[in-house]
């Protein structure tokens, strides 16, 4: 990452990412914009220091923004659980009764999970990282990364279809 | 396989529904599981994103210049502390090497008085001990002897010389040594080789003419390292004078008893003067052998050779005196590659274990940083 203007293509491309994998952990608007500028200016300072053999710039990008989540975590103390505060009246979907019920299914498997396994979630499917993204975010072996996204992805699975 | 390993279609499934694409029938419900997960998505305010957009469109120009991290206060301090500590090390290692080869050549002193008593024989120490002894010792690293006495006196001349070389060249030094005495029409008074197991000494005593003294020096001093050399002159004129004079009385006394033994007229007057005469004639001898003596010493110069061996390996033809040629050039040119190689190797035995200490040190603080952050993680359950 050695120019602005790949900062910029990196911003358009993951900026939204970033924020609702940063929105997810932290359960705070103001949190996650704060988190995702940080993640950006921070990346920006950093630039020269990127080695796309240690992998890809999204993975770099997650990687900086984890820790930026992880140290805003900390200075707040907060221990605010990972639940996800999402709006009920999410957009795209078929506004039926079994929509309806099956996202709040969802959200609730999902508060279910451990913090590490909504982590891995919000990375997953909010950030989309692959397993060797993942790895390289969270400082894994690639396989290991894939087990875990695998455990954490059918715990939340089993959770959706357990009798409430 | 087991509950918690990836099952590659499940995987292949998953990939594709984040994708967006069309997956199997079979895992249908994990296409919605991602649908549902993504409907949920926060989305950031489109304020904030078009702000942000335009701080990163700008390369953050309009914010507070960030305060340099230490870390990036050291790497640009990085290339001067290595110079400066590779410099240090290269003091320490290369001076007190240099300050001890030459602090190896030295150039003593001997011992400088040499009383020289005349009348010793026959004079039974009539004359008293003179201003002769005023025993000019001199040392110096050049091969001139020092400045010679004003014409017409009679200077006696002893220098030592201590030669080194390694122990399978002492033998060709000693022979070497006793051509230069030859070479300057002088001749080997004592020598001794001892060459073996663990030992190799030489030591020889030239005698050569004192006007060619300066050129058999300069040439023993070429024959290898020079390592100590004492020179010590000694003023004989009066004492040569003095024994002259002496000599000369005793002459006149002889004759004078001759002539007087052949005139004498009875027999007690003979007997006397001929014991007389005997006396007379002994102390020629005497004062004529000590004049001869004295003139050897001044007119034949003394060198004392010591050879002794540093039991390394034979100098080659290079190491020889002489021009400095391409040859000796390109020997100086490795010596000075393996000293630099010899700091290469010190610099590193010092700076390995200290790379290792600091690496550890910025692994464990890595490390307990992560662990920190990775707690605040665990701490939000």
């Amino acid at each position: 990452m050695s120019s602005t203007l790949e900062l910029e293509a990196l911003f358009r491309d993951a900026a939204g990412d970033v924020y609702a994998y940063a929105r997810t952990l932290l359960r705070d608007d103001g949190a996650a914009e704060d988190v995702t500028a940080q993640a950006f200016e921070r990346a920006h300072r950093r630039r020269e220091r990127y080695d796309p053999r240690k992998g890809t710039p999204r993975a770099w990008l997650f990687s900086i923004a984890r820790n930026a989540a992880l140290d805003e975590l900390r200075r707040r103390s907060r221990t605010a659980a990972l639940t996800t505060d999402l709006p009920d009246d999410a957009p795209g979907l078929e506004d039926d009764a079994d929509d309806v019920v099956r996202r709040a299914a969802v959200r609730a498997a999902l508060a279910g999970l451990e913090p590490r396994e909504r982590e891995l979630i919000a990375l997953k499917f909010h950030g989309g990282l692959t397993n060797a993204e993942l790895a390289r975010a969270l400082k894994l072996s690639e396989s290991n990364a894939g087990t875990r996204v695998h455990r954490a992805v059918t715990k939340l699975r089993e959770a959706c279809h357990a009798p409430a | 396989m087991r509950q918690h390993e990836p099952d590659p279609a499940v995987e292949a499934a998953l990939d594709a529904a984040l994708r967006g694409d069309a997956v199997e029938p079979d895992h249908a419900d994990l296409a919605a599981l991602v649908a549902h997960v993504r409907a949920q998505r926060p989305a950031m305010d489109p304020a904030f994103a078009a702000a942000l957009e335009e701080r990163v469109a700008s390369g953050f120009a309009a914010d507070e210049p960030a305060p340099q991290l230490p870390a990036r206060r050291w790497r640009a301090w990085r290339p001067a502390v290595a110079v400066a500590v590779a410099a240090s090390l290269a003091a320490v290692v290369v001076l007190p090497t240099v300050l001890g080869e030459d602090d190896e050549l030295t150039v003593s002193e001997a011992p400088s008085a040499m009383e020289e008593g005349g009348g010793q024989a026959g004079g039974g120490g009539e004359e008293p001990s003179r201003a002769e002894n005023q025993a000019d010792v001199q040392s110096s690293s050049d091969d001139a002897l020092p400045a010679p006495d004003a014409p017409g006196r009679a200077v006696e001349r002893i220098t030592g010389l201590t030669l080194t070389g390694p122990d399978a060249t002492v033998q060709s030094i000693a022979n070497e040594a006793i051509a230069v005495a030859d070479r300057v029409e002088g001749f080997v008074e004592t020598s001794t080789v001892d060459v073996g197991e663990g030992r190799a000494t030489a030591d020889l005593t030239l005698r050569v003419p004192t006007d060619r003294a300066d050129d058999a020096l300069a040439a023993l001093s070429r024959l290898a390292d020079v390592r100590e050399r004492t020179q010590q002159t000694t003023d004989l004129t009066e004492s040569l004078d003095s024994t002259q004079e002496r000599l000369e009385d005793a002459r006149a006394t002889r004759d004078g008893l001759r002539n007087a033994l052949e005139e004498a007229s009875s027999a007690e007057e003979v007997t006397d003067l001929r014991e007389r005469l005997e006396e007379a004639r002994a102390r020629v001898r005497t004062l004529g052998g000590e004049r001869a003596g004295l003139r050897e010493r001044t007119s034949l110069a003394t060198i004392d050779v010591e050879v002794r061996g540093t039991g390394g390996p034979p100098a080659t033809q290079d190491d020889e005196g002489g021009a400095w040629t391409p040859g000796d050039a390109l020997d100086d040119a490795l010596d000075v590659l393996r000293v630099a190689a010899g700091v290469a190797i010190v610099a590193l035995a010092a700076a390995v274990p200290l790379a290792v200490v600091l690496g550890l040190a910025v692994l464990t603080v890595g490390l307990f940083r992560r662990r920190v952050r990775e707690r605040a993680l665990d701490a939000a359950a």
